[in-house]
């Protein structure tokens, strides 16, 4: 049975919330509501919705952090950001091909770790940009890694 | 919690700074008897006789009293400041005090502090009145409780400022931690350079269990004891969480991120000695979230004092 938005708020507004055990309760029923919680103006639960979305199958649950991942609010992107290693393959290194970009180190190293298998000619490049031009040395050497784990 | 040390002296030894704006001072056996000047404003200072040790001990100042009484509502007590030797330890301004008869006022000392040269206190008054009737303030005594606090000795790194500020945090976290004799001194701060750990990974925050981030984040620990707590104040933890009390062996401290609410550093620091979550949102270590805090500020039950006061990090006075 999906969860309500008060169910999911109680649930998230847990310091530390177990995301394994909250996804398996909410499952894909629960994503309009978690939809709805990543909306939320307390900015820490919005942050902790989108987490619970990249967990979640479907599409609605997908919309979420893509919609967190272009958000000016920096927590919501560094929420989606951490959820990108959660998300299948394919949408995963699609909507890391566009945070790459974003000039954040914080994003850059959560979506660098998340990358793998096969990517777009333009994630890679960029990917091997930010392997030499990154004023951080971390991001430089997390690019090389990066690469070396990618097609 | 038994009081160790309680000092007091007679309100006629009161000294009064500015005494062209009284229009009379009478010492009397009873009590000092002031009338101010229609409109002013005036400081009066008692020092409090102090011992700063007692049986190997140095003391706490623990909370200051006065014993004063007022005409009428025009001569109000209106600041309360508590120092140590040259140093202020506790300020209390804003305050509108008029009490008709000889009661105990309160002031709290906030963050117990050690004592260390002596205890003075600051008396801001003001007189509104028209006439001496109205502008009449008398003062009979006034007193420091000492006390010996279990303590925990927190240091603040941080890398990024949380919304809801440290002073916050800290103050909040005090609020619980001395109501059941625990003193939380600060005892560093620091800011951290650090911006590949702003945003850290927690994996999925487990006591026992690190990751390479956490590792390195803890591995800063520069004139920190070793019984010493730290709280590192981040942007965010990947996943988001409020704070994780996840901490490397032998490095005891917790993760504060940005988000984090005014109860959240005394929640962390709780797991941190040794407590868990509970079912139960009147409590500090709620599992619900201490945003859900129903009744605050949020109480510790006997057994979590027990073991916050066995745990290691607890520095018996």
């Amino acid at each position: 049975m999906a969860l309500t938005v008060d169910e999911l708020k109680m649930l998230l507004g847990s310091e530390e919330p177990n995301y394994t055990e909250i996804a398996a309760k909410a499952g894909n029923d629960s994503a309009p509501a978690v939809a709805e919680v990543a909306k939320d103006k307390d900015v820490m639960l919005a942050s902790k919705a989108t987490y619970l979305a990249s967990l979640l199958p479907g599409d609605i649950a997908l919309k979420v952090v893509e919609t967190a991942a272009k958000s000016k609010n920096q927590l919501l992107s560094l929420a989606a950001a951490s959820g990108l290693v959660n998300l299948p393959e394919t949408n995963r290194n699609k909507l890391a091909e566009k945070m790459i970009a974003q000039d954040d180190v914080s994003v850059q190293k959560l979506v660098l770790r998340a990358v793998q298998g096969k990517v777009s000619v333009k994630l890679k490049q960029s990917i091997d940009s930010l392997s030499t031009g990154s004023a951080s040395e971390l991001i430089r050497t997390l690019s090389k890694t990066t690469l070396s784990k990618i097609k | 919690m038994a009081i160790t040390q309680a000092m007091w002296v007679h309100g006629h030894s009161m000294k009064i700074e500015f005494p062209d704006r009284l229009r009379s001072v009478w010492r009397a056996g009873f009590f000092v008897r002031v009338v101010g000047s229609p409109g002013s404003t005036n400081w009066f200072h008692f020092h409090i006789p102090t011992t700063v040790i007692v049986n190997n001990k140095r003391q706490m100042a623990d909370s200051v009293m006065l014993r004063f009484r007022s005409a009428s509502n025009k001569a109000t007590v209106t600041n309360v400041h508590v120092y140590d030797g040259e140093g202020r330890i506790a300020t209390h301004d804003g305050l509108n005090q008029f009490p008709s008869s000889f009661g105990l006022e309160r002031f709290a000392v906030p963050g117990k502090p050690d004592v260390l040269w002596g205890i003075g206190i600051s008396v801001g008054v003001k007189f509104a009145g028209t006439t001496d009737a109205q502008n009449t303030l008398e003062f009979a005594s006034a007193g420091c409780d000492f006390n010996l606090f279990e303590t925990v000795r927190l240091h603040i790194k941080t890398l990024t400022a949380p919304t809801v500020s440290i002073n916050t945090m800290i103050d909040a976290m005090r609020q619980v931690y001395e109501s059941v004799g625990i003193r939380v001194v600060r005892a560093s701060d620091e800011t951290l350079n650090l911006p590949a750990l702003n945003v850290v990974d927690v994996g999925g925050c487990f006591a026992g269990s690190t990751t390479a981030e956490q590792n390195t984040l803890f591995g800063n620990r520069n004139n920190v004891g070793a019984n010493d707590v730290v709280a590192y104040f981040v942007q965010a933890t990947s996943p988001p969480f409020n704070g994780c009390a996840a901490h490397p062996a032998g490095r005891p401290g917790a993760v504060i991120a940005s988000g984090a609410t005014r109860w959240t550093l005394g929640h962390e620091i709780g797991h941190v000695l040794g407590l868990n979550h509970v079912n139960n949102n009147d409590r500090l270590m709620t599992g619900n979230g201490t945003s859900n805090i129903t009744n605050p500020p949020p109480d510790l039950i006997a057994s979590e004092i027990s073991t916050m006061k066995a745990s290691g990090l607890t520095i018996n006075p």
